[in-house]
């Protein structure tokens, strides 16, 4: 009782008194305070926060990416799937595989390339967004293609039967999928870390004393996120299906009324989620130069971290908190070990469904 | 995925269950009520444990261990990881079975109790502070309740789905932190501690080698030299049927954990069947209604969270200490939980006895049968060298057999089937095989009916 | 521990009760209750106010999202008696219950039980207080056995600590009690002939005996005052009569009762006073007799009054001996009912007599068991609402039925959806119809206000331009002022060929308004007739306010 009084109280008074926006703005300005000391002492070059800004804005774009598909299926579906990591998984694999086709038909054996196996040369195989643009364009469609293919199915066999239940059954038949899913991935592809590309000429762009090199894949992969972004925004906007998608999500009963189908909708959820999540998965792989069947795996609870924060099941949401995560947890190496970054993240996410589940855009549920 | 195979194994499971329970008479025949009910429930049991060490000694022969001690080993550790699970499962019943709080920081927790004990127990000059062993149990155990009861706190006004996301997230911190450079030494008012880091850490010698050796600290070669009045006949009688020191302490130490583990039933069969098991379930069931009833909801469901947490990190801290204990942060990694959830549901959650059921099955057909058929294929037919990549291996018979039963892909295979079987119960029977049976929470028998009542009426 | 009370101040009368409420108190101050009552805390020098005052609420105010279901109401329970909170759907008595027990935090206003202050307190705390709650809808634990839910409702058990669940030393203690208890659960079943189902899952009760459960669970609590929500609902005359008798049995006890039930006989006849709620006020207070010679408690039933009539067409929606319900729950039986090409058809009836599962049904949202559904000679039960629609057959629920998050023009879009192509020129139509919606086009439907979104809720159902639209209680939840223009809008659509099958709660103004009426009681047809003829029907009358 008294113990219960007294976390209540906490919790209340924390909201009450809003005290959660005045902690953060108080942490941010400190932030500000010691990182503009830092620069201006000279402790911290500009190039190298500049190298953290931009490498955090590339890997926020990314978990951005991949969180869309995840606040669809959960704002349509009403569950978290813990299989959506895998489905970043499958799809770089799937696209990489493509990718490793085309550029290498020929030249190597082709149960080579289709497996991505770590025996194939990279430094031979040569892929790279400017030597072998075709070959980045075939992997970026296969990996949409299939991904969405892979999702359809999956909700064909796992969830579609299990429509109407609990969320919490379909949280666990969907750690179940996560679970066949990556090992089967493990038993196709084998489980070594490969390498994928070859390095392309950096950008020098001038900071400061020094400067940060922008790479052409890093570049690819905010251009493409940021596209796609877009893509979606058009597409629940501006179409009917995309419309109907928010109309679910915003009240699901009344869409049964009103005569959506929703069947329809949700396979129209599943396939532009898994569309988004494959290329997310492919551009990940071809920014870091190299994947493993459990790279998806590992970022799912920081796509989820996104996510949460941007208020679980809305779109933008997921963008915002991507990049806010992104931004933040590269930036905060100035502070952390770098191993350490990951439990920051963890732990904003926690403070975040702790203090204000509804995240930080206050939870407007329209995808 | 067809599940038909998988329908026929769990059907013909809950048949001989429901033929075992049929020998022993039915629940509740006449008289006696509960108690004759858990007998035969404790009788499904042995009866279950029976047949798979059955199966699992023709098994083990076809697999080529045929010497006493070979297949003594293999049963040992195949009962160890059965009690281990278990007992996770009991512990995990009592938040998500009995009080719907799903807990998906198992890993964490048991981490936390494992790597506190370490910190406590392990000798001054080494990682630890040099404290008796029970007294870093204790620690262990407290910790992990505690910081249950502080996770649980805030988390437990949360959806079900967000305590999941919490606890998960919660577990990986607790795993990072270990594994991160600050904490794998570090020193505190000239006290140096330390996790390990990434690499394992060998954990303080276990109270069964205390036991068995005098002088347990010391290599196992020079231990045995010197065993204590309880070693010395047990090692003689070990001797006597060509059992190693070793497998000796170890048969020890699981059948220590046997008595452990009936204590942690007993246990949870007394909370589970009380008025406090009994608002957990009205929880789990429709919390409005339990708070209506002026019922405090969070002061049951924190008590349940914290305890379970406790539990599970006693379970972790017993798993890891097995004889000649060390452990690693790899350990404690999510699939850890999740093979917990597979073994809870398996065997029903909501019910004690369900979930014994499920740990058992779940490491005996699940865990370990995968590579004991791997062996016997191995040792009957002779496993063809694997091919190096999936095609080679698609080309015949032999080559695929060779590739699916590698040591790497046999695991994987493993977890696929885990996935699909987790999916075919949540699809198909939630309730597990020992689900949707009623284990009345109450100290009583509740359908016994008083006398007196009828008359008045 | 409740003797410094100020029963006086508390219990003035709101404004709009006037003559009939205050001289309850004079010849009836529940004389049975004092003295039964422990009435030793109670000074006698309290004033003319004899009564003691148990639950006193004072101008409780809750809205949700702009519409407000209570607003301002005060009324007093006194101690010993079994007083009757009534009122027409939608007058906002669940969710006074809710704000009452804790359910729901008020927006304004202070509910004190017992000398205490219980507003925003959690609900347990104010169960643990002596005032506990049924539910309307029963709300069982499925997975428990029946005796396990009733072994539950005992307050303090020794067993619910942990420690003296667990330890050998203290369960002895525990067992001691479970004993005792068991035999009251025994006994509290026998009352309520549940005792042969002791050991079944409380799941596979049917509705009847899930009320009768939860019942008893209230009972084993030992509360000082019950709040029923509709406990009547799906008991039958037998057991209705038992479970009457115990109320009286455990007033005379000193209990305390606040009964919300829509049976009016019951109402009438057992409860004393009566408290009359309407729109989210409370309209009149006192005795049955004084209330139901109200004029203003039988308008707010009714609603207003003046006779009209129309003509009636082909038979377009042939309803014959329909059985539904929900799950296992069984609603309506033996539903016959026509709605004529063109034609404008009510259903009214009393609070919980089926009227809006009759459309649900018809629309396949709720479970069909038995009978025939036929529209344009076309059988169509068992297909789904996205199949129903394209048949010319549309409905707008009675709450939630716009999407808040898209705009007016995408709300109307999805009305439209099954079609390929937007129906540009019926879209302009409805923009005719209703031209605010042409103004708001671009703005996300939640900011409408109420009557704005029961217009956007009709145009995206008339998107499709159906031949039969059914309405169910278009002026639920409205400010009075718009009760009449919602209507007014509903005879326009009529008027331009849509046949319309409407439920509505104010039940005058729609038999006023339509060609003919049904009406509903106990989920089965009891009269129909032309509108005005049943307005003039002393019967219907009477089912709505008791015999």
């Amino acid at each position: 009782m008294a113990v219960r009084d007294a976390s209540e109280g906490l919790l209340s008074s924390v909201r009450r008194l809003r005290l959660l926006p005045v902690v953060l703005l108080l942490l941010g300005l400190l932030s500000i305070v010691d990182l503009g000391r830092r620069l201006a002492t000279g402790e911290l070059p500009v190039s190298t926060f500049a190298t953290f800004l931009w490498d955090g804005v590339v890997f926020g774009m990314a978990v951005g990416l991949a969180g869309i598909g995840l606040a669809m299926t959960y704002s349509i579906l009403q569950f978290a799937n813990f299989a959506h990591g895998d489905y970043i998984t499958a799809g770089a694999f799937t696209g990489w595989l493509a990718a490793f086709v085309v550029a290498g038909i020929g030249s190597f054996g082709l149960d080579a390339l289709v497996l991505v196996s770590d025996t194939v040369p990279t430094g031979e195989l040569g892929i790279n967004v400017l030597a072998t643009p075709v070959a980045i364009l075939v992997g970026l469609v296969v990996a949409s293609v299939t991904t969405a293919g892979l999702a359809l199915a999956l909700d064909r066999v796992v969830f579609r039967p299990m429509r109407g239940a609990r969320g919490v059954a379909l949280l666990i038949a969907s750690v179940g999928v996560a679970l066949a899913l990556r090992h089967a991935l493990i038993i196709l592809f084998t489980g070594s870390t490969r390498s994928l590309t070859t390095d392309v000429p950096n950008q020098e762009v001038a900071v400061g004393q020094g400067g940060i090199s922008i790479g052409a894949h890093e570049v690819t992969l905010v251009v493409i996120a940021a596209l796609l972004m877009l893509g979606t925004h058009l597409l629940l906007r501006r179409t009917k299906l995309g419309t109907a998608m928010r109309a679910m999500a915003d009240n699901r009963n009344l869409a049964l009324v009103t005569g959506i189908p929703t069947e329809q909708v949700i396979r129209t959820t599943w396939l532009a989620g898994g569309a988004l999540t494959g290329v997310a998965g492919f551009l990940i792989a071809l920014e870091g130069g190299s994947m493993d069947p459990t790279f998806g795996w590992d970022l799912l609870l920081l796509v989820f971290s996104a996510v949460i924060l941007g208020g679980i099941g809305s779109v933008y949401g997921a963008i915002v908190g991507g990049i806010v995560i992104g931004i933040t947890s590269r930036l905060s190496q100035i502070w952390l070990p770098s191993e350490l970054v990951l439990v920051g993240a963890f732990g904003v996410l926690v403070f975040m469904l702790l203090v204000r589940p509804q995240g930080l855009l206050g939870g407007v549920k329209t995808v | 995925m067809t599940p038909a195979p998988l329908e026929r194994l769990l059907t013909a499971l809950r048949t001989r269950l429901d033929a075992v329970r049929g020998l022993v008479g039915n629940r509740r025949v006449t008289d006696g009520g509960t108690v004759r009910s858990r007998a035969s429930d404790l009788q499904v049991v042995a009866g279950l444990v029976l047949g798979l060490y059955v199966l699992f000694l023709v098994l083990s022969w076809f697999g080529g261990f045929q010497d006493a001690e070979a297949l003594t080993s293999r049963l040992q550790s195949v009962t160890l990881l059965a009690l281990v699970y278990v007992m996770l499962a009991l512990a995990l019943n009592l938040q998500w079975g009995y009080a719907g709080l799903l807990n998906l920081g198992v890993a964490g927790f048991a981490a936390v109790g494992v790597y506190t004990m370490a910190l406590l127990s392990l000798p001054a000059e080494g990682l630890g502070l040099g404290l008796p062993l029970p007294v870093g149990m204790l620690g262990g155990f407290l910790a992990a309740t505690l910081l249950g009861a502080l996770a649980a706190l805030p988390a437990i006004r949360l959806r079900a789905d967000y305590l999941a996301i919490v606890t998960l997230a919660f577990s990986e911190i607790i795993r990072l932190l270990i594994r991160s450079r600050p904490a794998t030494e570090f020193t505190i008012a000239g006290q140096t501690l330390g996790t390990g880091g990434t690499s394992s850490l060998d954990l303080p010698s276990n109270p069964v080698k205390r036991l068995l050796y005098q002088n347990p600290d010391q290599g196992a070669f020079i231990a045995v030299e010197n065993p204590t009045v309880i070693g010395d006949p047990l090692f003689t009688a070990g001797e006597a049927v060509g059992f190693g020191p070793s497998l000796v302490e170890r048969v020890v130490y699981t059948v220590i954990l046997l008595f452990v583990a009936l204590l942690f039933y007993w246990l949870l069969v007394r909370v589970g069947n009380s008025p406090f098991g009994r608002v957990l379930k009205a929880i789990r069931e429709d919390e409005l209604v339990a708070s209506s009833l002026g019922k405090d909801t969070r002061r049951f469901k924190i008590i349940a969270f914290a305890v379970g947490c406790g539990l599970i990190a006693l379970t972790g801290m017993l798993w890891q200490m097995r004889a000649g204990g060390s452990t690693a942060p790899a350990t404690f990694e999510p699939e850890l939980t999740f093979f917990v959830f597979v073994a809870l549901i398996l065997g029903g959650s909501g019910s004690n006895t369900g979930s014994v059921v499920g740990g058992i099955v779940f490491v005996a057909l699940l865990l370990e049968a995968p590579s004991f058929i791997q062996r016997i294929v191995d040792t009957q037919f002779g496993v063809p060298s694997p091919p190096d990549t999936l095609f080679d291996a698609l080309t015949g018979v032999d080559p695929f057999l060779g590739y699916m039963f590698a040591d790497d892909n046999i695991s994987a295979l493993r977890f696929v089937v885990l996935g699909i079987v987790l999916v075919y119960l949540m699809q198909n029977r939630p309730e597990g095989l020992f689900g949707g049976r009623t284990e009345e929470a109450s100290t009583v028998d509740l359908s016994e009916r008083p006398d007196s009542t009828e008359a008045e009426s | 521990m409740s003797n410094d009370r100020h029963t006086a101040e508390v219990s003035e009368p709101t404004a709009d009760s006037a003559d009939g409420t205050v001289d309850r108190r004079s010849d009836e101050t529940g004389e049975q209750a004092i003295g039964v009552d422990t009435d030793s805390g109670r000074p006698a020098t309290d004033g003319p106010d004899t009564a003691e005052t148990i639950l006193a609420v004072e101008g409780l105010e809750k809205s949700f999202g702009g519409i407000t279901a209570v607003d301002g109401v005060s009324f007093d329970v006194e101690r010993g008696t079994i007083t009757g909170l009534i009122g027409p759907n939608g007058a906002g008595k669940s969710t006074t219950f809710n704000l009452v027990t804790g359910v729901n935090a008020p927006d304004a206003g202070v509910v004190r039980f017992d000398g205490t202050d219980i507003t925003g307190w959690q609900p347990d705390e104010i169960a643990r207080r002596g005032l506990v709650r049924s539910f309307q809808i029963a709300r069982e634990l499925e997975g428990m056995t029946v005796i396990e839910n009733v072994m539950l409702a005992p307050p303090d058990q020794v067993g619910e600590r942990f420690w003296s669940a667990v330890l050998p030393g203290l369960r002895g203690q525990v067992t001691q009690q479970e004993k005792q208890l068991r035999e009251r659960a025994w006994e509290t079943l026998e009352f309520f002939e549940l005792d042969h189902l002791a050991d079944e899952q409380a799941g596979s009760l049917s509705g009847g005996q899930r009320k009768l459960l939860e019942m008893a669970r209230v009972l084993m609590t030992d509360p000082e005052m019950i709040l029923l929500d509709e406990p009547m609902a799906g008991v039958n005359p037998t057991l209705e009569e038992k479970l009457l008798d115990r109320l009286h049995e455990l007033q005379e006890r000193g209990y305390t009762f606040l009964f919300v039930e829509h049976d009016m006989d019951v109402v009438m006849n057992h409860c004393d006073p009566v408290v009359v709620l309407h729109q989210g006020q409370v309209l009149a207070e006192g005795d049955p007799a004084t209330v139901r010679n109200d004029e203003r408690v039988l308008e707010a039933y009714l609603g207003g009054r003046g006779p009209m009539s129309r003509s009636q067409g082909e038979s377009l929606l042939t309803v014959r001996g329909l059985d539904a319900g929900y799950g296992s729950l069984q609603v309506l039986s033996d539903i016959d009912l026509d709605v004529g090409t063109g034609e404008y058809v009510t259903i009214v009836g009393p609070n919980g007599a089926g009227k809006s599962t009759v459309m649900r049904t018809v629309f396949g949202l709720a479970d069909y068991m038995d009978g025939e559904i036929q529209f344009d000679d076309e059988t169509i039960h068992g297909l789904r609402p996205d199949q129903i629609i394209t048949r010319g057959l549309n409905y707008v629920p009675q709450s939630d039925n716009v999407f808040a998050g898209l705009t007016v023009r995408e709300n109307l879009e999805m009305g439209a959806y099954i079609l390929d192509e937007l129906p540009e020129k019926r879209l302009e139509s409805i923009y005719d119809r209703f031209p605010i919606l042409r103004e708001r086009a671009g703005q996300p439907a939640g900011s409408l206000s109420g009557g704005q979104q029961q217009m956007l809720a009709m145009g995206r159902a008339l998107m499709l331009d159906p031949e039969l639209l059914l309405l169910d209680e278009p002026s639920a939840g409205l400010a009075p002022d718009l009760v009449e223009e919602t209507l007014d809008r509903v005879d326009r659509i009529n008027d331009a060929g849509t046949a319309i099958l409407m439920v509505e709660q104010n039940a005058t103004e729609a038999l006023r308004r339509c060609d003919r009426g049904y009406v509903l009681v106990d989920g089965r047809n009891r009269y129909e007739d032309a509108g005005d003829t049943l307005l003039e029907d002393q019967q219907v009358r009477e089912q709505f306010l008791g015999g």
